[in-house]
């Protein structure tokens, strides 16, 4: 076996069969699943009791327009239980709220509404909606009436209109799409989510082995038996299969549970809106999940292989951790930038912070991936990605000199001054 | 046969001179001292031999060829500041060093069985290597420094760090090695050490070779024709009238008399030896061979 795929085994080996990384892997899917389900289960299948509302009618065409439901129960009350219930508080339990229809609601136009406490925000627009549209067909009949036009009520029915919003984008080739922006911004902003934290968790990952080699003194050793280069290159590519690793497993998981709920729960028992279980469904399938999952892959390597890079060298530049401090600086400020402008591209995905960032490579990895589901012209896209492989190759270069100058530099205090040397000179 | 050869070698850093046109040749079978204190370019001197850093200016010729990276593979390194992974197992670890040295994973298991039951250490296989007391580290280390079966060996102040038993066992693997004909490279700062294992050294002091050559003939030349003398006697025994002869210093104890005679030649000493004989009872009497340190501060102080 060559030394660089001897290195990388270690590197793999040794992360893979550690407690940790199963753990993490394990625990990861579970925590964000918890923290995105149980919200969701909670305010499905909370019982929380039906609204009790006394309801006092004046108006005598108003007969039974309200409807008790699952959330909200109607009853009608005479004016004695209105005064008892306002003037004492016996019947405070009885009654939610009391509601008073007046006589001249049709002039008006309002109703009274009065509780002790306040009520769920659903309980008002129920009432109104129910109100509204009583007294709208009282209004359209009394013009029926007056009028006395055939086929009036007919014409008033179809003025009648709730207008949907269907959305669509049209593809460079002429192709229409419906559109889901929704889904589209939620998933741009994981994805883009994902490779900041990939970035920081696996660029430390790989400056903390560097380090760790530094400081033990292997580096002594293997540098005999290995080119720095090679020591280096091995390392960040078994780092990042670590990465791939869990990024495969997560994506397994993700399968066999949506194949465990698709096969065992039907859509009515999760009392979710059929509608926007087939409106997510329908926009995974417009996103096209093979072309978002490559081009997440590139970014996700470009990232870790631009930011790793830089990370061992100043892992290899330092002595002890404290040190690195100032040298990390430069580079997690674009890091956190790029976490800013996420929120910023996530609005309006097209304008020009969005596109200059999706190009320039210190923040194109996470701007471009989050971006990618809205859909990106080609020739942003090509741009982006050969800037990313051209800066690539740059901080790798920059960085295997200021690795295999530093890996063997004890004791000596470094400043940006001194590595520019290092760069210069080896 | 030489099996090294350093020819004007310089090396500048940035803001120092790490070497100075620097000519060393060792020997197959040599037993080499690289002597210096700390600072004075060894380590870049070996790091060069180990194809880690480039000479500016000259070469170093390995076996009469121009040293390329796949011959260190011939050489086994055991540096001054050792280290392994803290976290991995110690047979894992040794099979990983002997790998990258080329062996394959059975041949380097074999020949691991066999280093680790020599050094009884066998029991250790399956433990971390932060388990292990520094000297079992050290003895884990120096088998993956020799496991791979180089010719040539270089051993960067091996001794550190080791406890007396365990010095014992290294130096003699080190002399088992001279058996098997290698080469030891032996670099340290403590000069007694060197002087009793090494054949052959060089001294470099400051960036510069300072002097080489045989131990022993580098000794005499720096012998100042001094003897020491003890005997015993009633009285003090004069020796003014020896021509040639000069007392430079001496002391008695209890009628022991202590001497330090320089003489230009053995011929007039015998002189001396035949007065001792005449009237009293000689003790002891020893030419002073100059210590290695004695030679290196008196070629430093010179050079300055």
């Amino acid at each position: 076996m060559s030394p660089i795929s001897l290195v990388f085994k270690r590197e793999y080996l040794s992360r893979v069969k550690k407690k940790s990384f199963i753990l993490v892997t394990i625990l990861i899917p579970i925590l964000a699943i918890a923290m995105t389900s149980i919200p969701a289960y909670l305010m499905v299948n909370s019982e929380s009791p039906a609204t009790k509302i006394g309801v006092l009618n004046n108006k005598s065409e108003l007969q039974h327009i309200f409807k008790s439901t699952k959330d909200i129960k109607y009853t009608y009350i005479t004016e004695e239980v209105r005064s008892a219930y306002l003037e004492t508080t016996e019947l405070k339990d009885e009654y939610d709220a009391i509601l008073v229809v007046p006589e001249d609601i049709l002039t008006t136009s309002s109703a009274k509404l009065t509780s002790y406490k306040l009520l769920p925000f659903t309980v008002s627009e129920n009432i109104r909606s129910n109100l509204s549209g009583a007294i709208s067909q009282i209004k359209v009949d009394q013009l029926v009436d007056k009028y006395n036009i055939p086929g009036l009520e007919q014409e008033f029915k179809g003025t009648r209109t709730r207008i949907k919003i269907n959305e669509q984008v049209v593809s460079d080739d002429g192709e229409q799409k419906d559109s889901f922006s929704g889904i589209a911004s939620g998933l741009g902003y994981v994805l883009g989510f994902m490779i900041y934290i990939f970035i920081f968790a696996y660029g430390s990952m790989i400056m903390q082995g560097v380090m760790e080699e530094k400081k033990n003194r292997v580096v002594e050793v293997i540098i005999t038996s290995v080119k720095p280069f090679h020591l280096l290159m091995g390392k960040i590519i078994g780092i990042i299969a670590v990465g791939l690793t869990q990024l495969l497993i997560w994506l397994s998981l993700f399968g066999i549970i949506q194949l465990a709920v698709s096969t065992t729960i039907s859509m009515e028992s999760l009392q979710i809106n059929n509608d926007i279980m087939t409106k997510i469904a329908n926009g995974f399938d417009v996103l096209n999940i093979w072309y978002i999952g490559s081009l997440f892959v590139f970014y996700f390597l470009g990232g870790v292989l631009i930011y790793g890079s830089l990370m061992a060298a100043i892992g290899a530049a330092v002595d002890n951790a404290e040190d690195s401090q100032q040298f990390m600086m430069p580079l997690t400020i674009p890091l956190i930038i790029s976490i800013i402008l996420l929120t910023l591209v996530m609005q309006s995905p097209h304008n020009s912070v969005a596109v200059w960032g999706s190009i320039i490579p210190f923040s194109s990895p996470i701007i471009m991936t989050a971006r990618i589901p809205f859909g990106v012209p080609v020739w942003q896209l090509i741009t982006s990605m050969s800037i990313l492989i051209i800066f690539f190759i740059l901080c790798v270069w920059i960085a295997a000199k200021i690795y295999s100058t530093g890996i063997l530099m004890y004791g000596k205090k470094i400043n940006f001054k001194e590595i520019w040397k290092w760069i210069r000179y080896s | 046969m030489n099996i090294l050869e350093i020819k004007d070698v310089t090396k500048r850093y940035a803001d120092h001179l790490a070497l100075d046109n620097i000519s060393l040749t060792i020997n197959e079978g040599d037993v080499y001292g690289l002597l210096g204190p700390n600072g004075a370019g060894k380590t870049t001197l070996i790091r060069m031999i180990n194809h880690i850093t480039m000479p500016d200016h000259g070469n170093i010729l390995f076996k009469g060829e121009k040293l390329r990276r796949e011959m260190i593979q011939n050489i086994g390194y055991l540096p001054e500041e050792r280290g392994l992974y803290p976290k991995m197992k110690v047979g894992e670890q040794a099979i990983y060093l002997a790998q990258l040295k080329g062996l394959d994973r059975k041949e380097a298991l074999k020949r691991l069985k066999i280093w680790f039951e020599k050094f009884d250490i066998t029991a250790w296989w399956n433990k971390k290597v932060n388990e292990l007391s520094k000297g079992m580290q050290q003895k884990v280390q120096f088998i993956c420094t020799v496991i791979h079966e180089p010719d040539l060996l270089i051993l960067d102040e091996p001794f550190s760090g080791f406890d007396p038993i365990n010095q014992q066992m290294l130096q003699d693997e080190i002399t088992h090695f001279k058996e098997q004909g290698k080469t030891i490279i032996f670099s340290t700062h403590q000069m007694h050490a060197a002087e009793n294992i090494c054949d052959k050294m060089a001294l470099i002091n400051q960036s510069r070779k300072v002097l080489d050559g045989n131990i022993n003939e580098i000794k005499s030349n720096y012998k100042t024709n001094r003897y020491q003398i003890q005997y015993r006697s009633e009285q003090e025994i004069n020796f003014s009238h020896i021509d040639g002869i000069e007392v430079i210093d001496s002391s008695h104890k209890e009628g022991t008399f202590f001497l330090t005679v320089s003489s230009k030649t053995k011929e007039k000493l015998k002189y001396v030896l035949d007065e001792i004989f005449a009237n009293g009872l000689l003790m002891k009497y020893e030419e002073i061979i100059p210590s290695v340190h004695e030679i290196f501060i008196k070629c430093v102080s010179e050079n300055h």
